[in-house]
């Protein structure tokens, strides 16, 4: 049935009453209209439906255990309160998903309007022109990201990312399995080898995690990529690789000594976790988004979990700042807009941050939220992913100008890393190969 | 007269005009697609380049680099040795299993269904099954491993050569029923009173199979083996999903490269190049197979 203009503007009215979020309420900062309850709200009900603007976002959490439920939590509050915008989570599984963002961007077919970004997937896409300043979002919801942590997708003092994610790597063990070994967590790395193997009894039980397939190559190089923190060195400096220096030759050999002595090999990611879930794997350098992965696997297990830093001097960690930005490519700039001053208000962050079991505000107003500084009480088994320095090591510290060829020099390392575990080479060896493959990719910067 | 034009019209143009949806059809699915992969090959298009980046024409550029590159040449040796091997063992089980299965036997018809599963499954749940089973800790082949002359330990997809061994023997298992299937339909269409009369003659079974069986099934064995080839040349999914083209790029087919180069190292043009290249080995093997066969028939 057709209303009259009159009864439009009541509906309309009523539904800022009704709503806590509203573009027109959100813009304008229109108050309650009184008095008008009494019109057919069933009526106004169908006529916001229909007025809804779909927004997509495009991430990988949409099918990652835990985080996939944290995000239609947080998303149902939203599509609950807001009366001008309904959001979901499309996209990918993680392994696939820089491939098909950017098929999708290059095809013009990739129009949702919010991506969430790997480290260097943003990078890539930050240069390449396909993200918008987030100023208004980010100046509406009143905060300031973490400059540390946002430098990378900051221009002329705009941000055109704000991280949903951040995400450490420590050493996650399973306290039960130490425990009964009567062995304490190592702190260097001689003591993790020596742990490594007196927590191995194959194929019960093992010392070690890290992915290790070509298979889930994507997997592999991004656990390895944090491995070159252990002695202090870097992947890369500019365009110059690294790949032979002492400090990564000695990380590549203590990889492969807990590899021969302690981690399952040739089982998927998925299966590994797995293992480690049901508390037949002691230890791994894991994310702190692990955990929720983890738990999410297998309630049980989470009970155990603790945390110390990387074991090696400088406690040096790989930081992964996962931002979420509007796509050039979208359709709904203002709804998009809105959703994300929406999600970048303190409490609802902190709630999206606390149902994720993540941890790492994003912006300091975020820390000032009771509820969160309650629930950082909660979690015993953070402390290893908090002692890393306090200027975070990126992937782009890590990378050098190597960081937009990523998987590329990924593909050198691990490829001549199995001639090594193949004992064809010693690792000094794969790793001066390695080096002068990387020196040509160079030559493509 | 306008009865005799319209039969003309019919006669000339009605079967161009019937066959017409088809052949746009293969324009848009094929001739398009490989005019594009022509075209993006002589060009420096990347994947993920900025917004408004300019595509350039380098001509042969990429061609020439991958003349000069010993990863693609290995990729090359590899999928011709990968396919060639296909060919020999995919179609020979096909063969024998065939031949098997055509003599009369109680339980025939259930050994025959049984042995069509392989080439039913999905190459995903075929992979999972391998994967596990070839797991050197938690697999039934972990089992054998310790009673092998031969070490093992490094894992039967993630060690060389042991990895490139594993995808020949799961293509095999997966492809050969398919070839046994056709071989069958051939053998039961060689003519008996031919058998029969070499057997009066007193040829044996394997002079039977060579003198009247191998000829009258000749076609269907070169069109198989054709076809074996280019499938094996193709094959993505079980090679990526099993060892990702690793340890060390042993496994890494000329398809595989494809995908690395395009989606991994985000050079569309060079990955069109290898594709291109794929492209016209394909062709000349083809080529060869059908003037063989050609070949042989005239002499017959």
């Amino acid at each position: 049935m057709l209303m009259s203009k009159k009864q439009n503007e009541t509906v309309d009215a009523l539904e800022i009453t009704n709503a806590t979020v509203g573009r027109r309420g959100f813009i304008k900062g229109a108050g309650a209209v009184a008095g008008t309850v009494a019109v057919g709200s069933v009526a106004g009900a169908t006529t916001a439906k229909a007025a809804k603007t779909q927004l997509n976002i495009t991430t990988w959490m949409g099918v990652e255990p835990g985080r996939k439920e944290a995000w239609e939590s947080v998303l149902g509050k939203f599509n609950a309160q807001s009366t001008t915008s309904e959001v979901k989570l499309t996209g990918w599984p993680f392994a696939q998903y820089v491939n098909q963002v950017l098929t999708g961007l290059e095809a013009g077919t990739l129009t949702d309007d919010l991506i969430m970004s790997t480290p260097d997937l943003a990078v890539r896409l930050f240069k390449s022109g396909y993200f918008l300043p987030l100023t208004d979002a980010v100046k509406a919801a009143g905060v300031t990201p973490n400059p540390k942590i946002h430098a990378y997708v900051t221009k002329d003092g705009a941000c055109y990312g704000v991280s949903i994610v951040t995400v450490n790597f420590g050493l996650l063990y399973n306290s039960e399995l130490f425990s009964k070994a009567k062995i304490k967590p190592p702190t260097t790395p001689e003591e993790l080898l020596a742990a490594a193997k007196k927590l191995t009894k194959k194929p019960n039980q093992y010392g070690f995690w890290h992915p290790n397939t070509m298979a889930e190559q994507g997997d592999f190089w991004f656990n390895m990529q944090n491995w070159v923190n252990m002695y202090d060195g870097v992947w890369a400096v500019g365009k110059t690789p690294k790949a032979n220096s002492p400090e990564v030759v000695k990380a590549m050999q203590l990889w492969l000594d807990l590899y021969n002595a302690a981690i399952p090999k040739g089982i998927n990611n998925a299966a590994a976790t797995q293992l480690a879930a049901n508390g037949r794997v002691a230890q791994g350098f894991w994310v702190s988004a692990a955990v929720n992965v983890l738990k999410s696997t297998n309630e049980a297990v989470y009970a155990k979990l603790r945390s110390v830093a990387l074991p090696h001097a400088s406690h040096k960690a790989a930081s992964r700042v996962h931002p979420i930005s509007l796509n050039k490519l979208g359709k709904n700039k203002a709804a998009a807009t809105e959703f994300l001053t929406w999600l970048f208000k303190p409490e609802n962050m902190a709630d999206l941050t606390m149902q994720c079991l993540d941890f790492i505000p994003p912006f300091p107003e975020m820390a000032n939220v009771p509820a969160f500084k309650a629930y950082l009480k909660t979690l015993p088994w953070i402390d290893g992913f908090l002692t890393p320095p306090s200027v975070p090591i990126t992937p782009m510290d890590m990378m050098g100008d190597f960081i937009t060829k990523s998987d590329e020099y990924g593909t050198i390392i691990l490829t001549n890393l199995q001639s090594a575990i193949n004992k064809k080479k010693t690792v000094k060896q794969a790793m001066d190969q390695a080096q002068k493959e990387l020196l040509v990719l160079a030559t493509k910067l | 007269m306008n009865k005799r034009s319209s039969s003309r019209f019919s006669h000339t143009k009605l079967p161009y005009l019937l066959t017409l949806p088809i052949i746009l059809l293969v324009a848009l699915l094929v001739v398009y697609p490989i005019t594009q992969a022509i075209w993006t090959s002589l060009t420096d298009k990347t994947l993920g380049a900025a917004v408004d980046t300019k595509i350039n024409f380098v001509g042969l550029r990429n061609y020439n680099s991958l003349l000069h590159s010993s990863t693609f040449l290995a990729s090359l040796r590899i999928t011709t040795t990968y396919a060639f091997l296909n060919v020999v063992f995919s179609v020979g089980a096909g063969l024998l299993t065939a031949i098997l299965v055509n003599k009369k036997f109680r339980g025939r018809g259930g050994i025959r269904a049984l042995m069509t599963a392989p080439w039913a499954f999905p190459d995903i749940a075929s992979v999972i099954i391998f994967i596990w089973i070839l797991n050197s800790a938690f697999g039934v082949v972990g089992i054998l491993n310790q009673h092998l002359p031969f070490d093992t330990s490094g894992g039967w997809l993630t060690s060389s050569p042991y990895a490139f061994v594993s995808i020949i023997v799961m293509s095999m298992w997966k492809t050969f029923p398919f070839y046994s299937i056709v071989f069958l339909a051939a053998l039961q269409g060689v003519p008996e009173d031919l058998t029969e009369a070499a057997t009066v003659d007193g040829a044996g079974p394997f002079q039977r199979f060579k003198t009247v069986t191998l000829p009258s099934i000749r076609p269907t064995f070169v069109l198989l083996a054709l076809l074996a080839f280019i499938f094996a040349f193709r094959q993505f999914s079980m090679i990526y999903l099993t060892t990702g083209g690793g340890p060390e790029r042993d496994t890494e087919t000329l398809v595989l490269a494809v995908y690395n180069t395009a989606f991994k190292y985000y050079d569309l043009a060079l990955s069109s190049a290898i594709g291109v290249v794929g492209l016209v080995v394909t062709f000349l093997i083809a080529v060869v197979f059908l003037a063989l066969q050609s070949r042989a028939e005239k002499s017959n």
